[in-house]
């Protein structure tokens, strides 16, 4: 299966150093999954400047980690939760956003492993 | 570095802040410190810090809590010679024209240029910080030379009126 994360900013970043890439990709997997649930919760309870604001502070990490194709969704969920525009594609955007970073969290877990 | 000491890295992200001062590590003559809300750190603006990056949003931190914007304010009001950098996620115009109509020095998006750029602003910080220092000596200089002629003028008139120098000199 193609990979969907690409760790060269991050590698740059850290030059190369294998304990300073684990320090933030661990901090990433503690993030990501606990951020997902708010999203999903803030998405079933209307609340969708929570959304925003979550989606808000996950946005850099996703690029960080080099997450392409989460980027654009991510950034759209944001724009979408904060002006309130279509909405109702939110909750299949946020399906696509989860399964994409459940499968980058696959990948950057064998990273640092 | 030049004049820099203290640096303040204020976000409610701990990646983000994290990432921002073990890039900055590398310059050891800089002391930072990282808070994670405005609050936490107006009540730590007496460390003096000459930069602060400051994020724009502070949403995680709570409904409440005050937002880039307020703490700018803040910051400008009770330190006005501090550069405050903004942070944000958004790349809107309307957030950089925000953050510099209250005084902030940049505005910087969180992507990958991030923390380049945060290192391009220090420098620029430092620059004009000598910029301003330099105009200081010149003005500091220009008022003794002002006064060191008023000075002579007076003197000239006092040996004059006293008789002790001649209107017309012997060589003319």
């Amino acid at each position: 299966m193609e990979r969907i994360t690409d760790l060269t900013f991050l590698q740059g970043f850290t030059g190369g150093n294998p304990d300073k890439m684990k320090k933030y990709i661990s901090m990433f997997l503690q993030l990501c999954p606990n951020s997902l649930a708010t999203m999903k919760s803030h998405l079933e309870n209307g609340d969708y400047d929570g959304l925003r604001g979550v989606a808000h502070q996950l946005k850099p990490q996703v690029t960080y980690m080099g997450i392409k194709p989460g980027e654009p969704l991510v950034k759209a969920i944001e724009h979408q939760a904060g002006t309130r525009t279509n909405v109702e594609q939110l909750p299949a955007m946020l399906t696509e956003f989860d399964g994409i970073c459940r499968k980058a969290m696959e990948e950057l877990s064998k990273e640092i492993a | 570095m030049n004049q820099i000491k203290t640096i303040f890295i204020v976000d409610d992200d701990p990646t983000q802040a994290m990432m921002l001062q073990d890039y900055l590590s590398k310059y050891p003559s800089f002391t930072v410190h990282v808070f994670g809300s405005g609050e936490e750190c107006l009540k730590n603006l007496s460390l003096d810090p000459q930069i602060i990056f400051l994020d724009y949003n502070f949403d995680m931190v709570g409904k409440d809590a005050l937002d880039g914007i307020d703490i700018l304010k803040e910051v400008k009001k009770t330190n006005p010679d501090t550069e405050v950098v903004m942070f944000s996620g958004q790349d809107k115009i309307e957030v950089a024209v925000n953050s510099m109509k209250y005084g902030a020095f940049d505005y910087i998006v969180k992507n990958e240029s991030a923390f380049h750029r945060s290192e391009n602003v220090i420098f620029n910080i430092i620059k004009r910080l000598k910029v301003m220092q330099e105009a200081k000596l010149y003005k500091r200089l220009t008022m003794l030379l002002g006064v060191a002629l008023l000075a002579m003028i007076v003197i000239t008139i006092l040996l004059y009126n006293a008789g002790l120098i001649n209107q017309n000199p012997g060589w003319m």
